[in-house]
């Protein structure tokens, strides 16, 4: 419908009105209907540290972006992870997960001149992507040595494409399998909580924890 | 996890594991055979994919919103008010389903909430008998509500 003159709206049959009346059930679905299918990150949690949940009053609370990477798909205000970030001794895992979210994804990168511009099957990904860029882990594409290039705290970093598996609605969940500088293997698997959870180590976990 | 989800968030886990370079060479080798394969090679593959997609640590989790659309809670009010029943299909969560019901209208506190949670059929007719019983026990002073189901099985509808 449109308000404007060009295009007003034209009645055909009115009978349309009675057939409208009839309808006893609307079935909706939501991503993309109820909702607006624009994905923004809004938080991260780290070795049972959250991050993210900031109200605009505390101090902590990023007003505005124009010191950060300029990306899509991203509202995160908490500063706190970037102090975290800066703690030499404290921000080994945070630096892991962030590097986790800029390898293990099905997000194509293309240069166009000196940007790189992320191609994503699912505006999630691209969430999840533009995040750790965010976060000063850049995803860069992978190279004709089948390379992933990652940028990271401004240092170009390479790492051996293995394999991928790739996300499903039967497997709910992507997994990837690289080897990095030091010649050790690793595979980096994300998804749903459902299906994670029955592929951890209960052990390994509790003892991280 | 769940605080996450409650907060109508969409969330997803994290998970690695180190793999030693001889169990990855033999594993490799049945790989690269199964993608070969003529016959079953889809079941062959992901079987083998399981088998190396396990014993993970867990790194941490994530949490996207997806915004409602503006008006969508007038909208479902209006529809609701002329007696059209709503349903929404969803393959979130329950908890993130509940709060995207809340926060659009289609839920508020005073509804009666069944959750059926079910993965046989025989458990499934079973709490529906259940809900039925309960339903006609309230029905008889709650006539002008609405019963909402969420119905979550293990084949979910996007």
């Amino acid at each position: 419908m449109n308000s404007d003159d060009s295009n007003p709206l034209d009645v055909h049959t009115s009978s349309l009105n009675e057939e409208l009346g009839q309808i006893e059930y609307v079935f909706s679905d939501k991503t993309g209907t109820l909702t607006c299918n624009k994905m923004d990150f809004k938080r991260i949690s780290i070795k049972g540290k959250s991050y993210g949940k900031i109200d605009p009053t505390n101090p902590k609370y990023i007003n505005d972006y124009k010191d950060f990477p300029v990306v899509t798909n991203v509202d995160f205000r908490d500063r706190n992870l970037f102090d975290m970030l800066n703690n030499k001794e404290s921000s080994e895992d945070l630096k892991k997960g962030l590097f986790f979210l800029s390898i293990c994804h099905s997000v194509v990168a293309e240069m166009n001149g000196n940007a790189t511009v992320y191609n994503a099957s699912s505006p999630d990904e691209l969430a999840l992507v533009n995040f750790a860029k965010f976060c000063g882990f850049e995803f860069k594409g992978i190279n004709e040595n089948r390379e992933i290039m990652i940028n990271m705290e401004n240092k170009e970093n390479t790492f051996k494409f293995l394999y991928e598996f790739e996300f499903n609605s039967d497997r709910k969940r992507h997994s990837i399998i690289f080897e990095d500088h030091k010649r050790e293997i690793h595979l980096f698997c994300k998804g749903a909580d459902s299906v994670i959870e029955s592929l951890l180590d209960m052990e390994q976990t509790k003892k991280n924890q | 996890m769940k605080v996450f989800g409650c907060d109508g968030l969409r969330t997803l886990v994290l998970a690695e594991k180190t793999i030693e370079h001889t169990f990855f060479e033999v594993w490799r080798r049945n790989y690269e055979y199964a993608k070969n394969l003529l016959e079953n090679r889809s079941e062959k593959m992901k079987e083998l994919q399981e088998e190396i997609e396990k014993d993970l640590t867990l790194v941490g989790a994530t949490a996207i919103e997806d915004k409602l659309q503006d008006d969508v809670d007038t909208t479902i009010q209006s529809l609701r008010t002329a007696g059209i029943k709503v349903w929404v299909l969803t393959g979130d969560k329950i908890e993130t389903a509940v709060n995207v019901g809340f926060s659009c209208g289609l839920l508020d506190s005073d509804l009666n909430r069944f959750i059926i949670e079910d993965k046989t059929e025989g458990q499934l007719e079973e709490n529906f008998k259940r809900i039925q019983e309960e339903i006609d026990k309230v029905f008889f002073y709650r006539i002008y509500s609405f019963y909402h189901i969420f119905c979550y099985s293990g084949n979910v509808l996007f």
